[in-house]
This record gives structure tokens, sequence and C-alpha cells, in this order.
């Protein structure tokens, strides 16, 4: 925790992590509608790609600078703004926030280009930690397969499938990691892992009788 | 003169001089007259200030301009425009065996999101990266002295106007920087500042971040 201050009474946050196409936003959408169904109010944030980052790589001299830790640095500046915007006042009035990825991703990526995996997890401390991390397993080759399905220019731009195969096989190296045990991330959370077989009616319910306990414990609004 | 041969903390050939300090305690003149002075002695010289990077300081100042900007989002910004600065201008100039003088390292942005309610272990963690600098030189000015160097109001962000410590601006000011000279304190006795006394006119403080400097580029030639 970043901040030293007291922490206001906090609703739930609840974050969908793993690769490309592993089934993320599909549970975190039918999770926000059961959660809607509890009467609970839910807010959707996606952990978007680094504008500064993405004007930086689009210019040559800023692509000669951007480096892995600028690059990391930049982007978890941008991650902060939006924290402060889209999350913590929604955690403080009691609300849910479901992230489609949230911190874990952003360390695996940087760990995957070569930074220090302790210093990449210390920096996004300052994330609130999440009630819940629902972790989808995913085949590298079906999360390569969705990327150039989805957005064949990156793709591409990452000069061609090797290069991204191995950047793959670092991400789900370092979501090892951070799955393996609890000093190895920004803070201890409690992991769901949702395997790549499974049925979208399965995950649900492994989803909502992980969230059930948690619901009890938060600040539910009684508006009248 | 001499290149040092040996290398410092940072483990490369050149000098790394640094200078802290509270707004208005002389940063940027002094580093400019000490950068000025080693050239005329004859030394390699590179120099670097805080906000000058390619990539974050247009972010930098967009955030200060709109503030009040989130003070977690301000230490990551200034960390990303120090890495960068790092990366390309510090580094290499200590392997090329240059004294680097540095106008505000990490504790300028340190202090300012630790005055601003910011976790410092978090900070400190996320500072890690930075070269140890064979010296930093801090210019000792109280908050009262430095209001009086400002022909006209303090800018807001230097008033740490966004804390809300008062409703008059110069008040503010002291406030603010005092918070700030209290961080700068923990993190010399942490870091091992060299302190200089810098209330004075320039044309006395001069000498003393001349002489200091000195004293270190001479103990690290003599190692």
């Amino acid at each position: 925790m970043p901040r030293t201050r007291s922490r206001p009474p906090r609703g739930l946050l609840i974050a969908a992590e793993g690769l490309d196409g592993s089934g993320k936003s599909a549970g975190l959408d039918a999770l926000g509608r059961w959660l809607e169904r509890k009467g609970r109010r839910t807010h959707l944030v996606t952990w978007e790609p680094s504008r500064l980052v993405a004007r930086a790589a689009g210019a040559p001299r800023g692509r000669q600078v951007l480096t892995p830790r600028v690059a990391a640095l930049l982007g978890a500046a941008e991650a902060a703004g939006r924290i402060a915007l889209d999350v913590r006042p929604q955690l403080a009035r009691g609300d849910v926030v479901l992230a489609d990825r949230y911190a874990w991703t952003a360390v695996a990526r940087d760990v995957a280009r070569g930074l220090d995996p302790a210093w990449a997890a210390a920096l996004y401390r300052f994330c609130p930690p999440p009630d819940l991390v629902v972790f989808h397993r995913q085949e590298p080759a079906m999360a390569m397969a969705r990327a150039l399905a989805t957005r064949p220019d990156s793709v591409a731009a990452a000069s061609v499938a090797g290069a991204y195969g191995e950047f793959l096989d670092g991400l789900l190296a370092a979501f090892d990691v951070l799955l393996a045990g609890p000093g190895a991330g920004p803070w201890p959370v409690r992991v769901l892992v949702l395997d790549p077989g499974s049925g979208p009616e399965a995950r649900s319910v492994a989803v909502r009788s992980a969230v059930r306990p948690l619901l009890g414990d938060t600040l539910v609004r009684v508006v009248a | 003169m001499t290149a040092a041969v040996m290398p410092g903390a940072h483990g490369l050939r050149g000098v790394l001089l640094v200078l802290e300090g509270i707004d208005r305690s002389g940063r940027s003149t002094h580093a400019a007259l000490l950068e000025e002075r080693l050239r005329q002695a004859g030394r390699g010289v590179a120099r670097t200030s805080l906000t000058t990077s390619l990539l974050a300081a247009d972010a930098i100042r967009r955030a200060k301009r709109d503030g009040p900007a989130d003070a977690v989002q301000m230490a990551l910004l200034y960390a990303a425009d120090l890495a960068e600065r790092i990366e390309q201008l510090v580094l290499p100039s200590l392997r090329a065996g240059l004294v680097v003088i540095v106008d505000r390292y990490c504790w300028t942005p340190m202090a300012r999101a630790e005055a601003r309610g910011v976790d410092r272990d978090w900070l400190a963690a996320l500072f890690s990266f930075v070269p140890t600098p064979d010296a930093v030189l801090f210019l000792d000015v109280d908050a009262e002295t430095s209001l009086t160097r400002h022909d006209r109001d303090p800018d807001p962000y230097e008033a740490g106007v966004d804390l809300g410590l008062s409703t008059d601006l110069r008040e503010s000011y002291r406030l603010y920087q005092a918070r700030l000279a209290t961080c700068f304190d923990r993190y010399a006795a942490a870091a091992g500042f060299t302190r200089v006394a810098a209330a004075d006119s320039s044309d006395d403080v001069g000498p003393r971040v001349i002489l200091a400097a000195q004293a270190i580029l001479d103990e690290r030639a003599a190692r």
C-alpha cells in the first residue's frame, strides 16, 4: 500500500488475469450480471495499453529511448491515473470493480521484457490489492492464434510470430511465478485458477463460489 | 587533470555528482556554475536536469498544469523521466569517465510524493534502479529563505496548494517546503548527503559547492 493514511471502507475488487483469448472478458460479463442481480453496483475497468508508450514507439527517436524500464514506468504512471479515477472512488463507495487484466498482467509483461521480477512486482504495489484474482490458464498456441486474429498489425510489427511466441513464453513463465507464491506479486492475494478445458458454465460456478463468501464482509449500500 | 580510474560506488569510471535541495535552494544555478568551472579545469562534464527527458517531461508538465495530479502518478512520471536520462546520458557518460552533474536526482521526486502521503518504502523500491552517486551535495536553505527568493508569488505546485495546508499561498509555500526539508533530512542521514550552507548569496555559495565537488574528485582520483 503506497498510501499511509487510513483506508476508507472498501468495495470489492475482482481481477481477471491471463493471456489473450483465455475467456477473461466473457467471465467478467457473466460475473457482473450475477452481481447486479444480487443488488451490487459494478464497474468494468480494462487495462489499456499505455498511450504514452504507444506514442513513443511510433516515432523513431522515441523508439530509441523506449527501454523496458522507461516503458514500465510510463505504463505504470498511466495506470496510476486510471486507478485514481476509475478504481479508488468506486471502491470507496462500496461498489464492485471488475478489472479486465490488472497488475499481474503489467508485472508479467515487464518481467517478460527482461526487468527484475522483484522490482516489477514492487512497482505495482500502488494498485489496490484485489479481493480475488481469477487466473485464466491458456495454451500459448491459442493465445497466439487469438492475437493473430484480432491484432494482426501489432503481431506483425513485433517482428513476426517467432518473437511474439518468445514473449508469450516469457509471460507464461512470469505468471507461473506469480501463481507460485504470495511473496512473488505486488501483494498477497486470493487466487482462483481456471483451466483452459473447462466450459463457461463450470467456470461461472467456480467463480461464484469464490466470490460469494467475499460479498458478506463488504459494505452493502442500501438505497432508500 | 587525470580522469578517475577506479570505479565509484556505481561501478563505473566517471564521477556522479548530484545536487539536491528544496525549491529555490540554487540547485540549477550551482549545477551550471559547477559544470563551467570543471570544464575550465579541463574535465569532461555532462549535466542533466529534472524534467528534461524526451518521453516523460511533457506528461509531467501537463500533469502539473492540469493538476492536482495523483501523487503516485507524478512519482512514476518522475521515475520515467530519471530512468530515461540515466540510461541515455548518465550511464554512458560514467562509462566514458566523465564527471556527471545531476540537478535533482531521485530525492526531489521522493520528497514531493512523500509530502503528499505516498508510502516511503514504496518510493525507495521504485527508485532502487538508480546508480549510487559519488556524492550528493545538499544545498541547505530553510523554507523562509527560499520564499524570499521569489520576486512574485511562488507557483502553486511549489507551494503544494493541492495539500490544502493554508489558504494563503505564501504560508502554504512555507509549510510545504518545510515538509520537503523534513524528508530531505531523513534522506540525508540514510544516503550520506554532503551539506552545503546555501542561504547566502550565490557568490558565496558557489565556491563552497566547487570546494565540496573538488574534494570528491580528489578522493576518487586518489583511490
